[in-house]
């Protein structure tokens, strides 16, 4: 297994990535790997590099990245918006087939990167889309989304100044959380604050009616209102993380940063065996 | 925050004699009236955080001292991140004491820069301070949130605010909790605690004792480095007023040969947007002064000795940047690009 630490550009879009390449036992297919946003990003960077090796054990060519303005990309973290993203994820995968030859691709997404992968895989053309997407724990709906961000910045600084918010604010040490605005430590810019006001829903039968094939990884309570497909296979998350803040919420998740999920990854190497029995 | 775009260059390398390490090169802009850089900073993970670093914290300093004419290295240790780990079998520590020198090797041999100054935070400030004494090309250091050491008034300080924040019968019990564990410990060990301060924890790192922290500090003043300690606003019951820092020091004859500061809105990750501006300026106006005067010499200042250069002849650029073909409104055609 070869790891190569790259960067790749789409017109003026910079993006720094890693490649990982399998040593043998070529399975034909190359993922692709999107991450998350913010805190999330940072703190599931281990998750994500392990994901890369188990996949490259299993012949898999897989690419990790960071959008531009993200993580080690150059750009403005401040002048990015959901399409920028999606186009990034199509460019990364465009450059994964380009240098290894792969014809089929999978896309893996986290959080807020599962989105954009689903987003990105309709808006793609026909021939850039991806045979599977495996979507683990998405953003559905963006005002959610923002609502949590807001209330697990609240907490977190109280964990930190062991102060109530109300104190913090009282102190002037930090502001209510607002987008467009800085919040959990990123900077949210005025397109990317509207467009997480426009998210609403995943468009799960949309892909399905592309002949995309989905594995979703969902919360159990969540699992039950989706379509029914042969297209669509759906685990319920076994291993609820908390990805965004150092301090997870008392009893309720696991703290993120050093985790592997195993059912993420193990959705992800299935939809390796889901390609076979097709093939 | 906004950390304004390009012209900075970023390029990404690969590092190391076993070539598994992994740094992004952050350039001067290049605006006009800007100097040949003489030193270069370095700056790396926190705790297992990648090297961009909590909120990308380390992507906005980069920046920000490109524009000042100083480049950065921010670089990912054995492990960590994007690098791969060490064949070796030396300890953590000892292995990123290693890292650290190799980064100075990649960026002496990339551009003959030979002064560095590092900028640590939590466990990144721990390296710093355990590279320092012996690397005499670190001519600076920048500590945030290193070991905290308390003292009779901070612990009065720290008493007072439980109470406030508590209320004194959950204090009360609080205390009583903890002078209990304290008599078992020494019932336990058999012996009294000694006379230096208690270390304590800082998120769950334990500290070496203040002598010793003061010794290796001591050293790296001694030979001519300079030292800022700085503080964030996380621990109000163990590390609460500024002088703190000269009150644990003095004893050591260091008060007044470090510097230090509180950063009271800093939280110990530098999520919240005020802490972090005032640490992203403390660091800016530090790296400014102290590249801009001569590195105080002492008698003891040993001359740079160019030998620990090893690794470079291993040192090499891997991560060349490919523009892909012309592509349709932004997305790729990716028919064109399978082979």
């Amino acid at each position: 297994m070869a790891q190569e630490i790259l960067q790749f550009s789409n017109q003026d879009r910079v993006m720094a990535g890693a490649l990982t390449l399998p040593d043998r036992g070529d399975s034909g297919v190359g993922f692709v790997l999107c991450r998350p946003f913010g805190a999330e990003a940072i703190r599931s960077h281990a998750m994500f590099r392990a994901l890369a090796t188990r996949l490259a054990r299993a012949g898999c060519a897989t690419l990790v990245f960071d959008y531009h303005g993200t993580g080690e990309s150059p750009g403005d973290a401040a002048t990015q918006d959901l399409a920028h993203w999606q186009r990034d994820i199509v460019a990364a995968d465009a450059f994964l087939r380009y240098r290894t030859g792969v014809a089929r691709t999978h896309w893996f997404g986290l959080g807020l990167g599962a989105t954009l992968a689903a987003r990105a895989a309709l808006a793609a053309p026909a021939a850039a889309r991806p045979a599977h997407l495996v979507l683990w724990d998405p953003v559905e709906n963006g005002s959610d989304y923002v609502a949590l961000m807001f209330a697990r910045h609240r907490r977190e600084m109280e964990r930190w100044f062991r102060s109530r918010w109300d104190v913090i604010r009282r102190d002037g040490l930090e502001d209510e959380p607002s987008l467009p605005g800085v919040v959990l430590g990123f900077e949210v810019g005025s397109g990317l604050a509207a467009d997480f006001g426009r998210l609403q829903t995943l468009q799960l039968q949309s892909l399905i009616d592309a002949g995309i094939r989905v594995t979703i990884g969902r919360d159990r309570a969540a699992t039950a209102a989706l379509p029914s497909s042969p297209l669509l296979r759906v685990r319920t998350i076994e291993q609820k993380i908390n990805w965004m803040t150092n301090h997870a919420p008392e009893g309720e998740e696991y703290e993120g940063s050093a985790i592997v999920p195993q059912d993420a990854v193990a959705a992800a190497q299935e939809s390796l065996h889901v390609v076979e029995l097709a093939a | 925050m906004s950390s304004n775009s390009l012209p900075d260059v970023e390029r990404t390398l690969v590092f190391g004699s076993e070539r598994n390490l992994v740094g992004t090169l952050t350039m001067p802009s290049g605006e006009p009236g800007q100097r040949a850089p003489r030193t270069a900073v370095l700056l790396t993970n926190v705790g297992i955080m990648p090297r961009c670093g909590p909120y990308r914290v380390n992507v906005d300093l980069a920046r920000r001292f490109a524009r000042i004419g100083v480049p950065t290295l921010r670089f990912d240790m054995s492990g960590l991140g994007d690098s791969g780990r060490s064949s070796g079998a030396k300890d953590v520590a000892q292995q990123w004491i290693l890292d650290t020198r190799a980064a100075m090797d990649a960026v002496q041999a990339q551009l003959g820069i030979r002064r560095f100054i590092m900028i640590g935070v939590c466990s990144g400030a721990d390296i710093a301070y355990l590279t320092a004494p012996d690397e005499p090309r670190l001519s600076g250091i920048v500590m945030f949130d290193p070991y905290l050491y308390p003292t009779r008034r901070s612990a009065v300080i720290g008493l007072v605010r439980r109470v406030r924040g508590l209320g004194l019968t959950a204090t009360a019990k609080l205390m009583a909790g903890r002078v209990q564990r304290a008599v078992r410990r020494v019932v336990a060990k058999g012996e009294a605690e000694g006379e230096q301060p208690e270390s304590t924890m800082r998120y769950g790192a334990s500290a070496p004792p203040l002598s010793e922290f003061a010794a290796k500090l001591g050293a790296t003043v001694k030979r001519g480095g300079r030292v800022m300690l700085l503080y964030s606003g996380s621990y109000p019951y163990h590390h609460n007023y500024e002088a703190q820092t000269a009150d644990n020091l003095r004893p050591y004859g260091l008060a007044d040969k470090v510097e230090y500061a509180m950063i009271q809105a800093a939280d110990h990750v530098l999520m919240g947007l005020a802490g972090r501006r005032q640490f992203l300026a403390r660091c800016v106006e530090t790296v400014e002064r102290w590249t801009a005067a001569p590195t105080p010499q002492t008698a003891d200042t040993p001359t740079f000795v160019p030998s620990r250069l090893g690794a470079v002849a291993e040192w090499a650029v891997t991560a060349a940047r490919t523009q892909l073909p012309a592509a349709a409104n932004g997305a790729m055609a990716p028919a064109r690009h399978a082979a």
